[in-house]
C-alpha cells in the first residue's frame, strides 16, 4: 500500500501520527475482510468473484468521489448520475438490445464507447458545474443531487433509452475480447469465463486509475486541490483560479465516474432506471468514507470491506429474522448503513487511511 | 396550447400549494441554523405517513387508529411541532456542540433521511396508500382555475398557513428573533436573543409545516415512500428560484416552480413524457444559479 | 530611476453595504518602490479597502490601476497572478497542508500546476520543484520558520502563522504588497527582522501598503502616510506630516491610538 516510486515533489502530508500503524491497522481490516470472504462462501470462486467485481466497481466510484471531496472538499451526492450517463453511453453504443421490443442497435468497437462514456461523465461534470463552482458548496450538493434523480426520470421516460425496461445484451463485444488463457483460468477456477474476464479487467481499470490519480494527485496540480479544500479564498489570493480548478476536478471525477458506471453496467447485464437510485450514491459515499478520504487506496479499500460486509451479512440477516418480508430485511440493512454513516462522520470521518488533520469537513 | 396551460392552472397552484408549505420550514431551518436539511423531504413523508396511520382503520395499515382526517391532522402536525424539537434537542445540537464540521452535518441529514425513508418503506410498504377522503371532480373557480372542491380549500388553508407564518416573522419576538438570527447570528446574539432557543423552535415550526405539506401532498395525490424525497428536489428548486435563506421567497418560488411545472405539461414533448416537467423544474433552477444565484428574492451575500 | 512611477491609482472607488458606506476614496495613487503605511482607527473601511483592491470585493463604482493596467473588476487570482499580492487580517494560511507545502503553492509560474503537464512534462515539473523549494527554504530561513517546514501549518502559533503568510506572500515575487496588521502578534525581535527585511525588499524594487495599528513601526519605516476615517482618506503625506495634522487626531479621539502617536513622538523624535 505505500507508494514505491518517487513522488514528483515532496508534496506528501508530514511524517507524523505515526501513519505506518495506521496504514498497517487499515491493510489488516482489508486483508480480513478478504479472509471472511474466502471463509463465509465456502472458498466458492464464483460468489468470491462476485462480490469483488462490485467491489472494483464502487472502487472506482468511490475514487471519482475521493478526487472531488477527499482532496478538493467539493461535494458531489449525485454520483449515480454520472454511472448512468457512463453505463447508458457504453450499453447504447456497442452491439445490444434495447427495450421491451428487443431492437437490436449500436456497432462501435468497445474501446470508443468506452471513450464516449468517459466523455458523457466529462460533460455531465461541466454542466453542473458551470453554474455552482462560483457559489458555495451546498449549491453544488443540491444540484447533484437534483440531476441525479432528473436523468433516472428521463432515461425512463423516453424509448430510445428503453424506458423501463432498459437495454440487455450489451456485453457481447466485450466478452469477445476475452483472450484464451482466461478461458483456461476460469475452467480451473470453476467460475463463467465471463466473470472471471470482468473480474480482471476491473480492478486493471482500478490499479490503473489508481495510478494515475497518484500521479496526478502527488504534484503541484494536486497540491492546489488540496489547497482549495483547505480554503479558498487564501488560495486565489495567490493567483490560483480556483474555479477552473473545481470545474477540472468534476470533468475528472465526471470521466472516471463514466468509467465506473461502464464495468457497473458490464456486472449488470441489463441495465435499466430501477438500477440507478440514490441508494448508489450512498453505497459509493460509504464506502469513500469507511476507507478514508483523501487517501489514495481509501476508497478501494472501504469498497472492498463494505461489499464484502454487505453481502455476507444479508444471508445472516435472513436466518435471524426469517418471518421478515426480504423487502424489510434489505430496508432494515439499508437503516443499518445510515446509522453508521452517520457514526463514521460524527467519531471517525478520516476512515481507515485518512488523516483527520487534512479532511475538510466545512462548506466553502 | 395556450388552452391546454390555462387548464394547468390549477394544477400548478396546486402542486406549488404543496412544495410551498414544505419549502418553508426547509428555508427557516437554513436561514437561521446554516444547515441544508437534505432529511426533509423524508419527514414530509414521515408526516403524511403519521396521518396515514391515525386515519385508516388497523386492517389497512400497520398501527392503524382509523381517527376522523379531522382529528388526524392537526394531531399530526402536532406531532410534527414535536419531532422537530426533538430533532434539534436530540441530534443536532450535541452534534454542534461537538463541533463537528458543516459537511458532517450535511451527511447526518443523509443519512438520516435514509433511515427515515426505508423506515417508513418496512411499515406501510412499496405501494401507494390513499386517506379516507372522498374522491371528487374538479370545479371551476374564478373563471379559468380548476380544481376540486376539497383543493381549493386545502389551498385556502395553506395560504392562510404561509401567511400566518409570515405575521409570526413580522410580528412576534420570536419570529423576529429568528429573523435577526438567519440576519447575523452574532451581531443577533450580542442584542441578547438567544439562539439556543430560537434553534429549537425553528426545527420545530419547520418540520411541523414539513408534516402539513406532507399531508397535503397525500391528500392531492397519494402516499408512498419516496413521495417526499422527490419533493426534496422540487423544494430544492422553490428556494433556489424564490431566493435563499429567505422564507417569503421559497413561499414564492414554491408556487413558481409549481406551476413552472404544471404548465410544461402542455408543451408538446413533455405532454408526451410527463416524468420529464420535473427536469423542466431543474432547468429553471440551474438558469437562476447561472444568472442570478441569489433567486427572485434573495440577497447576493449568502451565496458564494 | 523609476522611483517615482505610480504602481496603483485608485479613483473614485466606492462601495456601501446595505446602506453604510464602507468606503468612499476619491483619489489615492502610490508610488513604486516605497513603503506606505495605511493607518486609521477601527472601521475606516482598510480592509475593505484591501479587499476591494486585491478583487475580493467589487466595488460599487471607482476604477483601479495597477501598474499602468486597469484592474478594476478583474478576478483576484488574476490581480495577485499580475504581482500585486496580500494577506489577511485573521491569517488564512493553509493549516491542513505543511509548511513548506504553502510556500511551494505560492510559487509563480509552476507548469506542474495543470493536469496535463502531470504526465507530459514531469521533468520540467521536477526542475521548478526543486528550485522553488531551494528559495522556499532560504525564506523560511529568514523568518526563522525552517525547523517547522514539514509541520502542519494549522499546528503553528498564532505569531508564526503570521509569519508564514507574509513568507508565502513573498514567494510570490510580487511587485506590490498589501500586508494587512504584519506585525499583530508576532514577538518584537522577530519584527525588528522583519521590518530590516522588508526595507531590505523596497530597496530592491517591492512596493509595500501596509496596515498597521503600532505607532512606533509605521513612524518608523513608511516613506509615506495615509489616514482613512469613515471610509474617506482624510490625510496623506509623509509621517511628520500626518503626525501633526490635527483631523488626523481628532479622527482617533476615543482610540487609544492618541497615546499612541503621543508615545510615538516621545520615542522617534531626536
Amino acid at each position: 500500500m505505500t507508494d514505491n516510486d518517487p513522488p514528483i515533489t515532496d508534496s506528501a502530508p508530514p511524517v507524523s501520527n505515526a501513519p505506518s500503524t495506521q496504514q498497517a491497522i487499515g491493510t489488516a481490516i482489508a486483508l480480513l475482510a478478504l479472509l471472511w470472504l474466502f471463509w463465509s462462501s465456502g472458498f466458492a470462486w464464483v460468489i468470491i468473484l462476485g462480490v469483488l467485481i462490485k467491489a472494483a466497481v464502487y472502487a472506482v466510484s468511490a475514487m471519482s468521489l475521493n478526487l472531488e471531496f477527499g482532496y478538493t472538499g467539493m461535494l458531489n451526492f449525485g454520483q449515480v448520475g454520472f454511472m448512468l450517463v457512463g453505463g447508458y453511453t457504453f450499453a447504447l453504443l456497442v452491439p445490444h438490445e434495447l427495450g421491451r421490443a428487443g431492437t437490436a442497435g449500436g456497432s462501435w468497437p468497445i474501446w470508443a464507447a468506452v471513450i464516449a462514456a468517459m466523455l458523457a461523465g466529462v460533460v455531465l461534470g461541466l454542466v453542473l458545474g458551470g453554474p455552482t463552482v462560483r457559489l458555495r458548496g451546498d449549491y453544488l450538493a443540491i444540484v447533484t443531487i437534483a440531476i441525479a434523480e432528473i436523468l433516472r426520470l428521463t432515461v425512463r421516460s423516453f424509448s430510445a433509452f428503453g424506458q423501463s425496461f432498459g437495454i440487455i445484451k450489451y456485453t457481447s463485444s466485450f466478452n469477445d475480447l476475452m483472450p484464451d488463457f482466461v478461458r483456461g483460468w476460469a475452467g480451473s477456477l470453476d467460475v463463467p469465463e465471463n466473470q472471471l474476464w470482468l473480474f480482471i479487467v476491473a480492478w486493471v481499470t482500478v490499479l490503473v486509475v489508481l495510478g494515475l490519480l497518484s500521479l496526478m494527485i502527488r504534484s503541484p496540480w494536486g497540491r492546489v486541490l488540496r489547497s482549495i479544500r483547505d480554503d479558498e479564498d487564501a488560495v486565489r489570493a495567490l493567483g490560483k483560479n480556483a474555479f477552473w480548478y473545481k470545474l477540472q476536478v468534476l470533468m475528472i471525477g465526471g470521466a472516471i465516474a463514466g468509467l465506473s458506471g461502464v464495468l457497473f453496467a458490464l456486472d449488470l447485464n441489463q441495465i435499466s432506471p430501477i438500477n440507478f437510485l440514490p441508494l448508489v450514491t450512498f453505497f459509493a459515499w460509504t464506502a469513500l468514507i469507511l476507507g478514508g478520504a483523501g487517501s489514495l487506496v481509501g476508497p478501494i479499500a472501504g469498497s472492498v470491506i463494505f461489499w464484502v460486509v454487505i453481502t455476507q451479512t444479508s444471508s445472516l440477516a435472513e436466518d435471524l429474522f426469517p418471518s421478515m418480508s426480504s423487502t424489510a430485511v434489505s430496508a432494515s440493512r439499508f437503516i443499518l448503513m445510515g446509522i453508521l454513516i452517520v457514526l463514521l462522520m460524527v467519531f471517525r470521518p478520516e476512515g481507515l487511511f485518512g488523516k483527520r488533520e487534512e479532511l475538510s469537513l466545512e462548506i466553502q | 396550447m395556450l388552452d391546454a396551460m390555462v387548464s394547468q392552472i390549477g394544477n400548478g397552484i396546486v402542486l406549488g400549494a404543496v412544495i410551498a408549505l414544505a419549502a418553508v420550514g426547509l428555508s427557516l431551518i437554513f436561514g437561521v441554523t446554516g444547515i441544508v436539511n437534505f432529511a426533509h423531504g423524508d419527514l414530509v413523508t414521515l408526516g403524511a405517513t403519521i396521518a396515514l396511520v391515525l386515519s385508516l382503520p388497523a386492517d389497512k395499515i400497520p398501527g392503524g387508529q382509523d381517527m376522523s382526517m379531522w382529528v388526524a391532522v392537526p394531531l399530526t402536525i402536532l406531532i410534527g411541532f414535536a419531532v422537530g424539537a426533538l430533532l434539534e434537542l436530540a441530534l443536532m445540537r450535541p452534534l454542534r456542540r461537538r463541533q463537528v464540521g458543516m459537511v458532517t452535518m450535511l451527511v447526518v441529514t443523509i443519512g438520516l433521511g435514509f433511515v427515515i425513508r426505508y423506515a417508513i418503506l418496512i411499515w406501510i410498504g412499496g405501494s401507494p396508500h390513499t386517506y379516507p377522503i372522498p374522491i371528487e371532480v374538479q370545479g371551476t373557480y374564478l373563471g379559468f382555475i380548476d380544481m376540486t372542491a376539497i383543493e381549493f380549500r386545502l389551498v385556502i388553508v395553506t395560504l392562510l398557513i404561509l401567511v400566518g407564518v409570515g405575521l409570526f416573522l413580522t410580528k412576534t419576538r420570536l419570529g423576529t428573533a429568528m429573523r435577526a438570527i438567519s440576519d447575523n447570528e452574532d451581531l443577533a446574539e450580542s442584542s441578547g436573543i438567544d439562539s439556543a432557543s430560537v434553534y429549537v423552535a425553528t426545527w420545530s415550526l419547520g418540520i411541523g409545516l414539513a408534516f402539513a405539506g406532507g399531508i397535503l401532498q397525500g391528500i392531492v395525490t397519494n402516499v408512498t415512500w419516496t413521495m417526499g424525497f422527490f419533493l426534496l428536489l422540487l423544494m430544492f428548486a422553490a428556494v433556489i428560484v424564490g431566493g435563499i435563506g429567505n422564507p417569503y421567497g421559497a413561499m414564492v418560488g414554491g408556487f413558481v416552480i409549481g406551476l413552472v411545472i404544471t404548465l410544461s405539461t402542455a408543451l408538446p414533448v413533455i405532454n408526451n413524457h410527463p416524468d420529464l416537467r420535473f427536469a423542466v423544474a431543474l432547468f429553471v433552477m440551474i438558469i437562476v444559479l447561472l444568472f442570478r444565484p441569489q433567486g427572485i428574492l434573495g440577497s447576493k451575500e449568502r451565496v458564494s | 530611476m523609476r522611483s517615482s512611477d505610480t504602481i496603483l491609482k485608485c479613483t473614485s472607488v466606492r462601495k456601501a453595504f446595505g446602506g453604510v458606506v464602507a468606503v468612499d476614496v476619491d483619489q489615492l495613487e502610490i508610488q513604486r518602490q516605497g513603503i506606505t503605511a495605511l493607518i486609521g482607527p477601527n472601521g475606516a473601511g482598510k480592509t475593505t479597502f484591501f479587499d476591494i483592491i486585491t478583487g475580493f470585493v467589487t466595488p460599487d463604482s471607482g476604477t483601479i490601476n495597477f501598474d499602468e493596467a486597469d484592474i478594476s473588476g478583474k478576478p483576484a487570482y488574476s490581480i495577485a497572478r499580475s504581482g500585486l499580492v496580500r494577506t489577511f487580517q485573521l491569517t488564512r494560511i493553509l493549516g491542513k497542508m505543511t509548511v513548506l507545502e504553502n510556500m511551494l503553492l505560492a510559487a509563480p509560474n509552476q507548469s506542474g500546476e495543470q493536469v496535463l503537464n502531470t504526465f507530459f512534462g514531469r521533468r520540467t515539473i521536477t526542475q521548478q520543484e526543486t528550485a522553488n523549494r531551494e528559495r522556499a527554504m532560504d525564506l523560511l530561513g529568514r523568518f526563522s520558520l525552517l525547523p517547522l517546514a514539514n509541520e502542519y501549518a494549522g499546528r503553528l502559533s498564532g505569531g508564526q502563522k503570521k509569519l508564514l503568510e507574509l513568507a508565502r506572500t513573498l514567494m510570490t515575487d510580487p511587485t506590490l504588497v498589501l500586508l494587512d496588521e504584519p506585525m499583530a502578534g508576532v514577538n518584537p525581535a522577530l519584527g525588528e527582522q522583519l521590518l530590516s527585511y522588508v526595507l531590505e525588499l523596497r530597496d530592491e524594487g517591492t512596493t509595500f501598503l501596509f496596515v498597521e495599528h503600532d505607532m512606533d513601526i509605521v513612524m518608523r519605516i513608511s516613506d509615506r502616510v495615509v489616514v482613512m476615517a469613515t471610509g474617506a482618506i482624510i490625510a496623506d503625506g509623509s509621517p511628520d506630516e500626518v503626525r501633526s495634522d490635527p483631523k488626523v487626531l481628532a479622527a482617533y479621539l476615543g482610540e487609544h491610538a492618541e497615546e499612541d502617536l503621543a508615545e510615538a513622538e516621545r520615542e522617534v523624535e531626536p
